[in-house]
């Protein structure tokens, strides 16, 4: 709300004093809108009502002095369409034409800067026309036309309409702000949402990785207690038939149950190692740097790999949490099979430390290496390990090079 | 030993069959006498107090807690019974448990049939039974590390510490925090350890550093 209309008109204090009840009447109304159309479209209404004009229209140019954007209001559907495209900003509708001041024309036919009507475009005689500007922002022009009762536009009219213009300039203002301002809550909100939904992923995450673990343990330890113990019985069992170790001893019964007895003692190595593989009991039962030891000792075993395991006496004594002790078996694990398969290693060695509320487990060898950088993390199941390092707060770096080894970095923070 | 003169057996084991089993073999023989069997710590213990049993065989996996915890609650109250453990995880994580808590003997299932008898009377006899394929196991893994020239070898006693964290996997900084020097001093550190020792790879300096006993230093302190 800007300048007070200034008046020289010649209407009776009765009628100005009314005609300004209607401005701040549609000012308010344009005020009450929120999105941009529409409040271009209520400022047309009321620039019409406002002037007493047939027609009314708004036109916002572009830098190049262009109309971007034409509202208008008192023609109808039928003859715009007829008219066509919505005016480009010549002639009176120049952008510059109320550069400097609002502008009354008694007929545009005879104006000098006017150039003419396309076809099937109404009479239009009358015409005022106000900038729609606000603190050196341009945001378009105002333009009445066809005073009723064939009049001319006077300064009484000028006056409501330079008014309305600085209500218009508002108006389209708060609602750039209010656009700006939603766009921003908006990717605001966006980025919550993402934030959340990084979160639940990796609530379900963990959840699935928590289940996975139990129920490998619980099918380990029946792997133990169900399959262990029935084996046990069959190979006391077969002792029973054997007999007494003094006794004389049918051979060809003696044989055939040595036989069954290997079967049995096999059967029970794969059980074991099929239960170590899928969680062994020692990570719950005794701990990580045991069961860490046990995993050294039965991959170097099968792999012909030198693999050394230093453990320092801090860690020696640690007692993580079973989430921690699960996240660092399962990485030191994937690991050591990535050093099997892919390293064409020699050497192996697994360190872990205990320094400034870290725990810290390396896995190096003396193997080809890789360059680190480029995109083979899927078969490396280096995600899988930065999975389980972030699911307890911790980190895994890799550090390699074509032809000198690979040391992966568990680091995990311990209270 | 009670005045028969025969050596008292318990049994705790909380699958029926393998117990039958088990039972029947110790059965067969002269000088061995079955006095009871338990399915879980809680029975072992009732068993062990009432008949202070010479040797108690024992599961480590049981229904109500673990033998381990059994074991060392059998010597209580029952301070003369000598406990074999039976059981199928081969791991001396498991063994030194086991043997923390009061156990004299340690076998696998897998060699039950064969082994029982023999290692029921070592244990009774007062010696302690490891089933062989854990004995190598355990000495492996006890197996004082070998030191040709003393820890570090020609390395000074500085260089020694900063080999020490960078086997631990310390970065340069965090050695000069935990030795109270400056980054450029443990820098110089450890060209001077690469330098005597010829040793590139981190996987040589950690074989380095557990061979020579680096890391036991430490412990000593």
């Amino acid at each position: 709300m800007s300048e007070i209309p200034v008046r020289e008109g010649t209407a009776s204090p009765e009628l100005w004093s009314a005609r300004m009840q209607v401005l701040l009447r549609r000012a308010l109304d344009v005020a009450s809108e929120h999105d941009l159309p529409t409040v271009l479209q209520r400022i047309v209404e009321a620039a019409a009502e406002v002037a007493g004009a047939r027609y009314s229209a708004i036109g916002v140019y572009d830098a190049e002095g262009e109309i971007s954007s034409f509202v208008h209001h008192g023609l109808d559907d039928d003859t715009a369409a007829r008219i066509g495209p919505q005016p480009r900003g010549r002639g009176l509708l120049q952008h510059d034409v109320l550069d400097t001041r609002p502008t009354r024309v008694a007929d545009i036919g005879v104006d000098s800067r006017s150039c003419g009507f396309p076809a099937y475009h109404p009479p239009m005689r009358s015409f005022l026309g106000a900038p729609i500007a606000r603190g050196g922002r341009r945001f378009g022009n105002l333009y009445l036309t066809e005073k009723h009762d064939g009049a001319e536009f006077d300064t009484d009219d000028e006056a409501l309409i330079v008014s309305l213009a600085a209500f218009a300039a508002s108006a389209i203002e708060s609602t750039e702000l209010a656009t700006a301002e939603r766009a921003r809550s908006d990717a605001v909100a966006r980025q919550v949402a993402a934030e959340e939904s990084e979160r639940a992923r990796r609530d379900v995450l963990a959840a699935v990785i928590e289940a996975q673990e139990s129920e490998r343990a619980r099918v380990s330890r029946d792997l133990h207690d169900d399959i262990g113990q029935a084996l046990t019985s069959v190979l006391l069992g077969l002792r029973l038939i054997d007999g007494p170790a003094d006794q004389q001893r049918d051979a060809d019964l003696a044989r055939r149950v040595d036989e069954m007895r290997q079967l049995v003692v096999d059967a029970l190595h794969r059980t074991r190692r099929l239960a170590f593989e899928l969680r062994p009991t020692v990570l719950d039962d005794v701990g990580l740097v045991p069961a860490l030891a046990r995993l050294v000792a039965d991959t170097a075993e099968r792999s012909g790999l030198i693999i050394d395991a230093l453990v320092d006496s801090a860690s020696e004594l640690l007692d993580v949490t079973p989430d921690i002790a699960t996240a660092v078996y399962r990485v030191v694990q994937e690991a050591l099979t990535n050093v099997v398969h892919h390293a064409q290693a020699t050497n192996a060695t697994v360190t872990v430390a205990t320094a400034a509320g870290l725990l810290r487990t390396l896995v190096d060898d003396d193997g080809i290496g890789f360059d680190p950088t480029e995109p083979c993390d899927g078969h490396l199941g280096l995600h899988g390990m930065r999975e389980r390092a972030e699911l307890v707060g911790g980190v895994v770096r890799v550090v390699s090079a074509p032809g000198s080894g690979t040391t992966i970095v568990l680091e995990v923070p311990i209270a | 030993m009670h005045d028969t003169g025969l050596l008292r057996v318990a049994l705790c084991d909380d699958h029926g069959v393998v117990r039958g089993g088990l039972r029947r073999i110790l059965d067969a023989e002269v000088d061995l006498e079955v006095v009871g069997e338990a399915g879980s710590v809680r029975e072992a213990v009732a068993l062990a107090e009432i008949e202070q049993p010479d040797v108690f065989i024992m599961d480590l996996g049981l229904p109500d807690g673990s033998g381990i915890t059994a074991t060392a609650e059998v010597r209580r109250v029952s301070p003369n019974t000598r406990v074999l453990v039976l059981t199928v995880h081969d791991d001396v994580a498991y063994l030194r448990r086991a043997f923390e808590a009061g156990a004299d003997g340690y076998m696998v299932k897998e060699a039950a049939d064969v082994e029982l008898v023999q290692a029921v009377r070592q244990v009774a006899s007062g010696r302690q039974y490891v089933h062989p394929t854990l004995g190598a196991a355990l000495l492996a893994a006890d197996a004082p590390h070998i030191r040709p020239h003393g820890p570090g070898g020609d390395l000074s006693e500085r260089e020694v510490e900063v080999l020490r964290c960078i086997a631990l996997g310390m970065t340069n900084s965090e050695i000069a925090a935990q030795l109270f020097v400056s980054v450029r001093t443990v820098e110089t550190h450890r060209a001077h350890i690469q330098q005597k020792l010829d040793i590139r790879s981190r996987v040589d300096l950690v074989r380095f550093a557990r061979e020579t006993g680096v890391l036991d230093d430490e412990s000593a302190e």
